[in-house]
């Protein structure tokens, strides 16, 4: 029968050979790609709904539909018109639909739900330049993501605040609620944008994706 | 009572346990939260959950004890595991919902964990070569947690990445179980062990680049981190008699 030789040495140096390999495989980095599920819910529509801080009578509604979903058909911008008085304010609600659906869908209380990555911008034009303000609370659109300024005019009198917060720390605003302030009469368009700023809203324009981008026409008379 | 006694002591002293030095290496178990996974989502404010995420982990060590009699010896080990993140999808899916974008890039490192823990060992023979070691170890456990980073994209433009730093954490742990010894030769053994760890240490976690409130957002842990090892092992027995 043959001997068996045993060397210490050599069972250490082999155990701690498996122990260093044991190791150097378990301590692996794991990483996964998530992406969307199919979406089930479109926007459609979005409405401007507004009452005359002065006058709760007053209230002014426009609509802007576009029913494709894949957004190959023209929009719907018969009712995608606002009359609004001289010199007044009011406060507005930006309401957002899926009309594909039966009932309609409120998109806008799931931004509302999502509030903390979202926000609206409004830029009404004709515009000087002096009067484009881009800061962290304005609703202006900067000219390098599509706002033409206007060296002569006529420019259109309106002003844009959103009145809403999120629940970020510090607060970012929202813009579902706004106060809209009118001036003389004219006449121009209002550009109306939904941010999607995942993790990265800021308060200005320039972070994220557009969600929405559509434009009303707007009289002040 | 004297009788009884005085065969124990007789018994005790007459023989010497087999002490031995060894390694050992296995597969661990996570339990409790820690070894938990869970699907996170919150689409305004932050949310946390006791889910550690820990998935089955692996381990080595050394372990030795020194036999003052028959039966009972001091000892001691030293231990290192690592244990993945599990259900990782599961995670980035969470950070997907809670930020309603196109596509989530998550990645984490491993729970690193390593132990040094002294206390008693307890050796019976059963039969022939075959003999059961039981252990109470306490001592210390250091555990250093994930580092998770979490890249978001949506409509093809890369939002950033936010990560959730790796933090470590020393604390006080105990290590306790039993095991088979089979000598297969007189001075070489190999064993086949169950043991049962706990520690809890609280972990302050930073996170960097979070800037808007929604998601899984974990800056504190303070949940046990304790499961089951299984090992098998060698060790170089001397002190026979």
């Amino acid at each position: 029968m043959k001997r068996v030789k045993f060397s210490f040495n050599r069972l250490v140096a082999g155990c701690v050979s498996v122990f260093l390999l044991f190791l150097s495989g378990c301590n692996k980095k794991e990483s996964t790609v998530t992406p969307a599920p199919p979406s089930n819910e479109f926007l459609t529509t979005v409405e401007l709904k507004l009452v005359n801080t002065a006058d709760a009578t007053d209230t002014v509604t426009a609509i802007w539909r576009q029913l494709d979903p894949t957004g190959t058909a023209l929009p719907d911008t018969s009712k995608a018109i606002l009359g609004l008085k001289a010199n007044a304010t009011y406060s507005a609600n930006v309401v957002l639909l899926d009309e594909t659906q039966t009932p309609a869908v409120v998109v806008s209380d799931e931004i509302k739900d999502r509030e903390n990555y979202h926000l609206f911008f409004f830029q009404p034009t004709p515009i000087s330049a002096s009067n484009l303000i881009i800061s962290n609370t304005s609703t202006d659109i900067p000219v390098a993501d599509g706002t033409v300024t206007s060296a002569s005019g006529p420019y259109l009198n309106l002003v844009v605040t959103r009145t809403d917060q999120d629940t970020n720390n510090p607060p970012l605003q929202i813009g579902l609620t706004d106060n809209f302030v009118t001036g003389a009469a004219s006449t121009g368009w209002l550009r109306v944008v939904l941010r999607h700023q995942p993790n990265v809203k800021n308060g200005t324009y320039d972070p994220g994706s557009s969600d929405l981008d559509v434009n009303f026409q707007i009289n002040i008379q | 009572m004297t009788a009884l006694t005085g065969f124990l002591a007789s018994s005790v002293m007459a023989q010497k346990g087999s002490s031995f030095i060894g390694v050992e290496g296995g597969v661990s178990f996570p339990t409790g939260n820690w070894g938990k996974s869970a699907f996170i989502s919150s689409t305004n404010g932050y949310a946390s959950s006791p889910a550690g995420f820990a998935g089955t982990g692996g381990f080595g060590g050394v372990s030795g004890a020194w036999f003052f009699n028959r039966h009972f010896g001091i000892g001691g080990l030293f231990r290192y595991g690592t244990y993945h993140t599990k259900d990782i999808n599961t995670l980035s899916a969470g950070y997907q919902d809670s930020f309603d974008v196109d596509q989530v890039a998550t990645s984490s490192t491993s729970y690193k964990m390593w132990s040094l823990m002294p206390g008693l060992y307890y050796q019976q023979k059963i039969w022939g070569r075959l003999s059961v070691t039981a252990r109470a170890l306490a001592g210390i456990t250091h555990t250093q947690t994930p580092k998770v980073s979490v890249d978001v994209t949506d409509s093809d433009i890369d939002d950033g990445t936010f990560v959730q730093q790796s933090a470590s954490k020393t604390a006080f742990g105990f290590d306790g179980g039993v095991g088979l010894s089979y000598a297969v030769l007189s001075f070489l053994s190999v064993n086949l062990r169950g043991d049962y760890f706990y520690s809890k240490p609280n972990f302050t976690i930073q996170n960097s680049e979070r800037s808007n409130a929604a998601g899984r957002l974990i800056d504190s842990y303070n949940q046990p981190l304790a499961g089951v090892n299984l090992s098998l092992g060698v060790a170089y027995v001397f002190g026979n008699k």
